[in-house]
């Protein structure tokens, strides 16, 4: 009996998705922050391949969205919620029974491990049922859920489960230690003596006196003396006790695997919702993407960088939002404007907005509308480095030159300020040989560079540009419009805030 | 005794802090390289090999001292290694000596103590043993006095000397001890005393004055055992004290000397390696910083040599009371390479060693600094040029008049004109505060107008090609020109 897939819309299609590795552009956009966030404390999930393979197919991110929606409701994410801790319960007691030296301390964690699924399975079921569901992923796995909560196989189990916690819960014996003799026993009703003793001298109470009481240590597990006493309780209650025995020896394989899958699909789900309450807890907005595989006519209102507003909001600072657009021709979005504008964070949003989408997660801003692309493709600028041995400009010219022969027309390339260890002449030349190469392609791109020239190359680019406080030069707002590039990066004004004008670093050289 | 190897007047440290800019030195100078070669694999080579070289020295006669005393070493590199690991033998003995858990008290670790300074007396005789047979085949004035010291140090009278105490410390004759009484007569003041000769009778057991009694603690009373171990321990109180004192004292002679013979050792490492690429290597001529010299000829830049199989080129330069050197021109043509090349022979060169060059003169600087091209912040805090203009603030805080600054592709993170702004200005100051700067640049901008009116005396460098297109890898003095040659590389790339 194996439960539906609540990442999968086609069972078919998730083959592959355990051993996804990080794609390459993960460090240039940041998106490995991201997803180190988003599934940091969740280990046991192994949830990193599920961020490192998107998806190529609308259909199956549309199944995803509206799973998140479904989650997004209180009700059945409480459920859900209350579901993925009973499981971790439920692997805490199989970790204590791996751990137990002793064989009935070992088989008694076990029975509470059993006793604990199936109680989740009971209530997850019964919770589900009332329920408001409308994805067909949690409609599909309802129906499933269901139809294994009442099979054979699981109702016998549960029964078994309680037959033999009922009779544990009813064992008392006594023990009898004398010299270096203990002696286990039956009870028989023998009246409380500590209590008789507190009776007796409760007279003599004058106030508050000193607690002589040890506190007990937590135990790491049953010594070998108590391992002794449980074996001659055994005795008295053989039937009981071999019953515990078969237990465990029947049912290892206890756990329906679609049941574990569902709780480990589960995760993706709650630990992105988890990152965005917490920044939506700041006032950032989120959004169901337009999926489209065909039209390239893409939006983004009040849009960030996820990576970069979690810092952010981490440091109580303000997140600024941007909007984009390419319609019509559009292809190529040309960033340019005075540094610490925002432009590498708008090419890094920008990605970021791609992937997510092509993710099925909800992404940052108010609004959009994306296309899903087969790949992504990321040139950031490397720092030099001398065993490469290769000279830099030559570095970028090959990774480029690599990206392009890969590329298709349905994909997204991401260029952040190229060819900026050559001169203007050389830089303008090759950018432009690249970005019309990136035109006939008809691929959709961003390209950030300080060359003004590119954003006119022709009707598939568009120019935005990075702005400034009108007051003060020096203070970069971080907002990026639509607009002709003017080419003033107010470079001096910055320089000035640094106190490396002429005058003033002048001033600063101490003899 | 002090080794004096380093300093003609002082201890080296090799745990003193490097400058504030040692991280971006080693960074944009490849000094890793460097220091790998220097160690042999050795960690704590590695360790003196970067504290030497990055706390050079500041007069030419502090330079001079070492530049003998390394000579020496390159004459006899034999004996200088034995040295090194005569130090090297004293330190690990010591460490391999068991210390017992009962450490902190008396008895055990008097016998500690002993066992130690045994091994070291061991060593110190063979140390002797090397002045003895080699002391004139070296003349530089450290060795001079080391081997001097020595042999006056460390004559036969005080190795008897020692021996008699290490042998007496073993208390195989009984331990003697004055004592008084105390509160509730317990015993105070323990003193250790030497029995008298007169009282140590051919057939006395106890070597104490006549009449003596005795009683004996019965096998199996293991608490008797255990309150004679403490009265042990109140007697040996004092004077294992200072055996230990001894042992640490003798060991930080050893370390010392150690960690001067470690950077001697680390280039020697490095001699060899560079050696066996056949390169040219020489003892710099360091002069007054007044004096503005800096001139080489066939320099190479060793860290690159280091890693390639072949040998790489080298360059000539004659900068003689320049305070501008602008190095423009083409794209993979040695620019970055020659300027870490003249870094490293300064440094190398205010370390006392010998540089990667046939000849290289210099004034000796107060300090170094680098400002080269890094990759975009990680941690998203600012843009390029944001983290760019910080850096050269965070230089702006600490150079002074007499110091190099090392520039490479600084302010390209702007658009070509406002970065030529910016660097213009920033030259500008720093030539006038004394400085002298290297720049490499393809700013045409930058290099073109400071090449038209230059504020000082200047020397323009540019990285050749040949009619064919192929890069020499040499520089030679030339006003900058309006193109890094990009262009054949792209069509090489992509319409091959």
């Amino acid at each position: 009996m194996l439960l539906r897939s609540i990442l999968f819309a086609d069972p078919d299609a998730n083959t592959g998705a355990d051993e996804g590795s990080a794609p390459d552009f993960f460090p240039d956009l940041n998106i490995d922050q991201i997803v180190g966030a988003v599934i940091k404390g969740r280990d046991p999930y192994r949830l990193a391949p599920f961020f490192a393979t998107p998806l190529t197919d609308v259909d199956a991110v549309l199944y995803r969205q509206e799973i998140f929606q479904d989650l997004e409701k209180e009700q059945l994410h409480e459920i859900v919620v209350k579901f993925a801790g009973t499981m971790e319960r439920m692997r805490s007691l199989l970790r204590a029974s791996a751990k137990a030296h002793y064989r009935y301390e070992n088989e008694r964690w076990f029975l509470d491990a059993v006793a604990v699924y199936c109680h989740g399975v009971t209530a997850l079921v019964s919770d589900l049922a009332h329920a408001e569901i409308r994805s067909r992923g949690f409609l599909a796995l309802r129906e499933d859920l269901a139809r294994y909560a009442n099979s054979d196989r699981f109702t016998a189990l549960a029964g078994e489960v309680r037959r033999l916690l009922d009779g544990l819960a009813a064992v008392r014996y006594c023990v009898l230690t004398k010299g270096t003799r203990i002696t286990v026993g039956h009870y028989d009703q023998e009246a409380d003596y500590s209590q008789q003793v507190v009776t007796t001298f409760e007279r003599f109470r004058q106030g508050v006196v000193k607690d002589y009481r040890t506190k007990l240590p937590v135990r790491a597990g049953m010594d070998h003396v108590e391992a002794g006493i449980l074996d001659l309780v055994a005795k008295l209650y053989p039937d009981l006790f071999g019953a515990l025995a078969a237990f465990g020896g029947e049912h290892r394989a206890y756990l329906d695997p679609g049941i574990s899958r569902f709780d480990r699909e589960l995760q993706f789900y709650l630990s992105y919702l988890d990152h965005l309450a917490w920044l939506r807890g700041a006032g950032l907005s989120f959004c169901y993407p337009q999926i489209s595989g065909q039209a390239k006519a893409i939006q983004a209102r009040q849009t960030f960088d996820l990576a970069l507003a979690a810092k952010l909001v981490g440091e109580k600072s303000p997140v600024v939002c941007n909007d984009f657009y390419l319609s019509d021709a559009e292809r190529i979005l040309v960033v340019s404007g005075p540094n610490q504008g925002g432009k590498t964070t708008l090419a890094r949003t920008f990605g970021q907005m791609h992937y997510l989408a092509s993710l099925g997660c909800p992404v940052p801003g108010r609004e959009a509308r994306v296309f899903l692309p087969d790949r992504i493709f990321t040139h950031f600028e490397r720092e030099e480095n001398l065993s490469t041995l290769a000279g830099k400009l030559e570095d970028e010219l090959l990774r480029i030159h690599a990206i392009l022969e890969r590329a298709t027309r349905h994909s997204v390339i991401i260029l952040n300020e190229i060819f900026t260890s050559t001169t203007l002449r050389d830089a303008l030349f090759m950018s432009q040989e690249i970005l019309g190469q990136i035109s006939e392609l008809d691929a959709l791109c961003l390209c950030v560079t300080f060359i003004d020239e590119l954003s006119t190359l022709n009707e598939k680019t568009v120019s935005m540009v990075s702005t400034i406080a009108p007051d003060d030069p020096a203070v970069r707002t971080y907002k990026l419009i639509r607009r002709p590039a003017d080419g003033r990066a107010y470079a001096q004004a910055i320089a000035a805030k640094y106190a490396l004008t002429y005058d003033l670093l002048k001033g600063r050289i101490r003899s | 005794m002090k080794a004096f190897l380093m300093y003609p007047d002082r201890d080296f440290d090799p745990d003193q802090a490097a400058p504030a800019n040692a991280r971006e030195l080693t960074q944009d100078l490849e000094l890793d390289t460097l220091f790998d070669a220097m160690s042999g694999g050795d960690p704590s080579l590695r360790k003196v090999a970067r504290t030497g070289v990055l706390n050079g020295m500041a007069t030419p006669g502090e330079i001079f001292y070492r530049q003998n005393t390394l000579s020496d070493c390159l004459h006899q590199p034999l004996v200088v290694r034995g040295l090194y690991d005569l130090a090297v033998e004293a330190i690990a003995g010591e460490k391999a000596i068991f210390r017992s858990f009962f450490a902190d008290h008396p008895g055990p670790l008097l016998d500690r103590s002993v066992s130690v300074l045994e091994m070291f007396v061991g060593i110190l005789k063979r140390l002797r043993q090397v002045a003895d047979d080699h002391a004139d085949e070296f003349s530089s004035e450290a060795f001079t006095r080391f081997y001097l010291m020595l042999s006056t140090e460390l004559d036969d009278d005080y190795f008897g000397v020692i021996a008699r105490h290490l042998k007496h410390l073993r208390f195989h004759d009984g331990q003697l001890s004055s004592v008084r009484l105390g509160e509730a007569n317990q015993g105070i003041d323990y003193v250790l005393r030497e029995p008298h000769e007169q009282n140590r009778g051919f057939f006395t057991r106890a070597p104490v004055k006549k009449p003596a009694f005795s009683i004996t603690i019965p096998d199996r009373d293991d608490a008797g055992f255990r309150a004679l171990a403490d009265l042990r321990d109140r007697e040996l109180n004092v004077v294992a004290d200072a055996a230990a004192q001894s042992v640490d004292h003798v060991l930080s002679f050893f370390t010392a000397l150690r960690d001067e013979l470690a950077f001697y050792v680390a280039c020697l490492n490095l001699h060899e390696q560079l050696a066996g690429k056949g390169g040219p290597e020489c003892f710099p001529m360091p002069t007054e910083a007044a004096e503005r010299v800096l001139s080489a000829r066939g320099l190479y830049e060793p860290c690159l040599s280091l890693r390639l199989d072949g040998r790489t080129t080298g360059n000539d330069l004659g900068a003689d009371g320049k305070f501008l050197i602008m190095i423009t021109g083409a794209n993979q043509g040695g620019k970055t390479t020659f300027l870490r090349s003249v870094g490293v022979a300064q440094l190398m060169m205010q370390a006392g060693m010998f540089v990667a060059a046939e000849s290289f003169s210099a004034s000796v600087v107060r300090g170094m600094f680098t400002h080269f091209k890094r990759e975009e912040d990680a941690t998203m805090a600012s843009g390029k040029l944001d983290e760019e203009l910080r850096r050269m603030s965070d230089i702006a805080d600490q150079i002074s008049p007499d110091c190099l600054l090392l520039c490479n592709e600084s302010f390209a993170a702007t658009n070509e004109r406002e970065g030529s702004q910016i660097a213009r200005e920033v030259v500008r100051a720093m030539m006038d505060g004394a400085i002298i700067v290297l720049f490499v640049t393809h700013l045409f901008d930058l290099g073109h107008s400071l090449y038209e009116r230059p504020p000082g005396a200047a020397l323009f460098l540019r990285a050749q090609r040949d009619s064919g297109g192929h890069r020499s890898y040499r520089l030679t003095e030339g006003e900058p020109l309006s193109t890094s040659f990009g262009q054949d590389l792209y069509v090489r790339i992509f319409r091959h």
